[in-house]
């Protein structure tokens, strides 16, 4: 069921569209997360949502309702914010700034109740946070910080929870577990749960919605499975056709074009021989390697070109002639550790084809960078 | 909501929001007991020495009407300590809704030049009332003055706070349009008459002696209205201290309680700039002094007690003021300085080695 839906919704600021025409459903109980480019209006759209910037044109529609139609009190408890918005408070502790997510269920004066009060404490210890309770919020750490905020918009106990950015300045692991916590929202209590992440290699990961943002518009969105079989996530950030590998979920430095260094096949030691390669600004290639071999789909995010065979078929003449040819263009042929049976075997004949052909063949893992220049 | 068993932290908790709950109490009502005491002893010092017991039952008790002493306490003594008390919790509870609104922990109606500009006002209607015809001593009109000025100078402060984010910036456009007005102030000085000049000379210096009973009247009257109706205020200013967009999502209406802010902060600074003349400092010392004693942010408990520090606060600058140099007497704003620019100077470090 649709929660949130965007109809030829136009955001922007003092009248100057920056994002137009949103089409947009955002399911019950799901993980949206925003993706985009610094700039692209991908805040702007959350802050539209928030209601903390007015529509340029089109409706927001939560739980069938409008969004204008929400009186503020209404609305705080139907949906809460996580902005990037710094809080200083000299003198509070956590317990007291996650409790300030309660104000719109309290009375007058905004006293607390015991079951507000267990409310809070369960939110804060949702978002690990309730070891907290008593530090003032200022001494804790960024990661910790947020995590309180975290639990200050859980603690308005709302149907949809929009954050913007959550995952910023934090280490990977306040990374990881503020998202493990997002996600758990939506399978464990049903919230609809709307992000903004600077990460797409974490999005990939956790959200079940994916939603592109670029050059003023929304290229694509929908189930994050479709989206990362689409491969567009990669040129949505202006990058490489393969630098960015949502199946595996990895950004990776790019060599230069130049041919310098040829793998044949791969081990355990691959992984890093390939990356030191590339960071000491060499060109690499590699083949044939098997689709479902991880280094198959590192070289091509490092820009190396690769001759690749379907995943656990032998590795056929075509493939080793093609193979063949792009390594003879190579200043330097580096050979694997990899096991002799049937799918390897074409691997092998290269090899032997290579050294007839009077290439020199330098066995990967007892290879030197610094040796050969 | 399901009921499972209480976890250790939630025990902690609630214990712990009870040993801050009891702190709070005994500041609290430490701070009434020592407005009570200060106020006694405050009328009872002068050139005339008057004993405590005696000061009580020349308040309380009938018989004593007529005495030297009763005479002495309505007519100079009572006057000065009623004006100190209201004005100094006037003073605090303005700034402490000045740094809500400014998000800005040095904020205050000196600071900013809201002062001074009820200070330009004020000069207007006692330098240029007869030249410009209006002449009329009513505190009311005095009031209305100051009013006009605190909320001109606060408008112009809010036009830069929009564009300036930081802490020292807004300072200093305080501190500009505190000068422009001491400027103005200057030009129209100028051209009036020697006898309204000593006049406003000496109600420029800042002091709470001046006033008069019927000053006295609209001080205590304007003061207890905006004091009660700011408790109205203490939900929605919590929700205000995480910023305003979160307040917002938590279901404030900001931008009429902003309005209400600017109101109460600019009716509070200007009664008692009408008649005590510019007083620094205090509506930012006291409000970090009380955050210091009650060890937390809750509007709800800071609110009366900044109120009632102000108050202690007004009362002992004052006494120290006219004490200290007697015969002779110091500005009020002496003393307050004395206690409120290291507070600036300590909060301006601690500010700039987190960020600005």
């Amino acid at each position: 069921m649709s929660q949130v839906v965007f109809r030829n919704l136009a955001v922007g600021y003092g009248g100057h569209p920056v994002l137009e025409d949103v089409n947009l459903e955002l399911m019950q109980g799901r993980f949206t997360c925003i993706l985009g480019p610094n700039g692209s209006g991908k805040t702007t759209l959350l802050k539209t949502l928030a209601h903390l910037l007015p529509a340029l044109g089109g409706v927001v529609e939560i739980g069938g309702r409008e969004l204008s139609g929400f009186k503020p009190l209404e609305l705080a408890r139907e949906m809460s914010v996580v902005l990037t918005d710094r809080v200083q408070l000299e003198s509070a502790t956590c317990f007291e700034v996650a409790a300030m997510g309660r104000s719109p269920h309290t009375g007058f004066f905004g006293v607390l109740t015991q079951g507000d009060r267990d409310f809070v404490m369960d939110c804060l210890e949702k978002c690990s946070a309730g070891y907290l309770a008593d530090k003032p919020f200022q001494q804790t750490s960024e990661g910790e910080k947020q995590k309180v905020l975290i639990a200050r918009g859980l603690a308005q106990n709302p149907n949809v929870f929009i954050l913007d950015e959550p995952t910023s300045h934090l280490d990977i692991k306040y990374k990881l577990e503020v998202l493990s916590t997002l996600k758990k929202l939506c399978a464990g209590e049903g919230k609809t749960v709307v992000c903004t992440l600077h990460e797409p290699e974490l999005a990939v990961k956790c959200s079940d919605y994916l939603v592109l943002v670029r050059d003023g518009e929304i290229p694509q969105w929908g189930p994050t499975r479709q989206m990362v079989e689409s491969g567009t996530l990669s040129s949505l950030y202006g990058l490489g056709p393969h630098q960015l590998d949502m199946l595996v979920g990895t950004a990776e430095f790019q060599g230069p074009d130049q041919k310098d260094f040829f793998l044949i096949g791969s081990d355990a030691g691959s992984v890093p021989l390939l990356r030191s390669l590339v960071s000491a600004g060499k060109g690499i290639g590699a083949g044939v390697l098997h689709e479902n071999d991880f280094c198959c789909r590192l070289a091509r995010s490092m820009k190396g070109q690769v001759v690749s065979a379907p995943p656990y078929t032998p590795i056929g003449p075509e493939k080793q002639q093609e193979a063949f040819d792009l390594a003879m263009g190579y200043s330097h042929i580096l050979l694997a550790q990899f096991p002799d049976c049937d799918i390897t075997r074409g691997n092998r004949e290269l090899v032997r084809r290579l050294q007839e052909a009077g290439r020199e063949i330098l066995p990967a893992q007892s290879f030197s960078l610094s040796e050969i220049l | 909501m399901n009921k499972k068993p209480q976890t250790a932290a939630h025990d902690r908790v609630r214990d712990s929001g009870g040993a801050a709950k009891n702190r709070i109490a005994l500041v609290l009502v430490l701070s009434v007991a020592l407005l009570g005491v200060c106020a006694v002893l405050a009328i009872g010092i002068g050139s005339v020495y008057i004993p405590p017991g005696k000061v009580v039952e020349a308040l309380f008790s009938p018989a004593a009407a007529g005495s030297t002493e009763q005479i002495i306490i309505t007519n100079m003594r009572l006057t000065r300590v009623i004006a100190s008390i209201f004005g100094g919790g006037a003073l605090a509870l303005s700034g402490l809704l000045l740094q809500i609104l400014f998000q800005n922990p040095i904020a205050d109606p000196y600071v900013l030049g809201i002062s001074s500009g009820a200070r330009l006002f004020v000069g207007l209607v006692m330098l240029g009332g007869l030249t410009l015809g209006f002449h009329t001593s009513s505190p009311w009109f005095l009031f209305l003055g100051a009013l006009a000025g605190a909320l001109t100078v606060m408008g112009i402060v809010l036009l830069f706070a929009l564009r300036m984010k930081s802490v020292v910036t807004l300072l200093i456009v305080g501190t500009m349009l505190g000068y422009l007005c001491t400027a103005l102030v200057n030009l129209l000085v100028a051209f009036s008459d020697d006898h309204a000049i000593a006049d406003f000379t000496r109600w420029g210096m800042g002091s709470f002696g001046l006033m008069t009973w019927a000053q006295i009247q609209v001080l205590v009257l304007v003061c207890s209205v905006i004091f009660l109706l700011s408790f109205l205020l203490t939900k929605s200013l919590n929700s205000l201290m995480l910023g305003e967009a979160y307040a917002k999502t938590m279901g404030v209406n900001t931008r009429q309680l902003r309005m209400v802010m600017i109101l109460f902060s600019g009716v509070l600074t200007g009664v008692v700039t009408a008649f005590a003349g510019p007083v620094a400092f205090i509506g930012m010392s006291v409000p970090h002094i009380c955050r210091l004693l009650l060890k937390t942010e809750d509007n709800r408990f800071l609110l009366p007690a900044v109120i009632l520090v102000g108050g202690v606060f007004g009362l002992v600058c004052d006494l120290i003021a006219r004490t200290v140099a007697s015969p002779g007497e110091l500005s009020v704003g002496t003393i307050t300085s004395f206690v409120g620019v290291p507070i600036v100077l300590f909060l301006l470090v601690k500010k700039n080695k987190v960020s600005l």
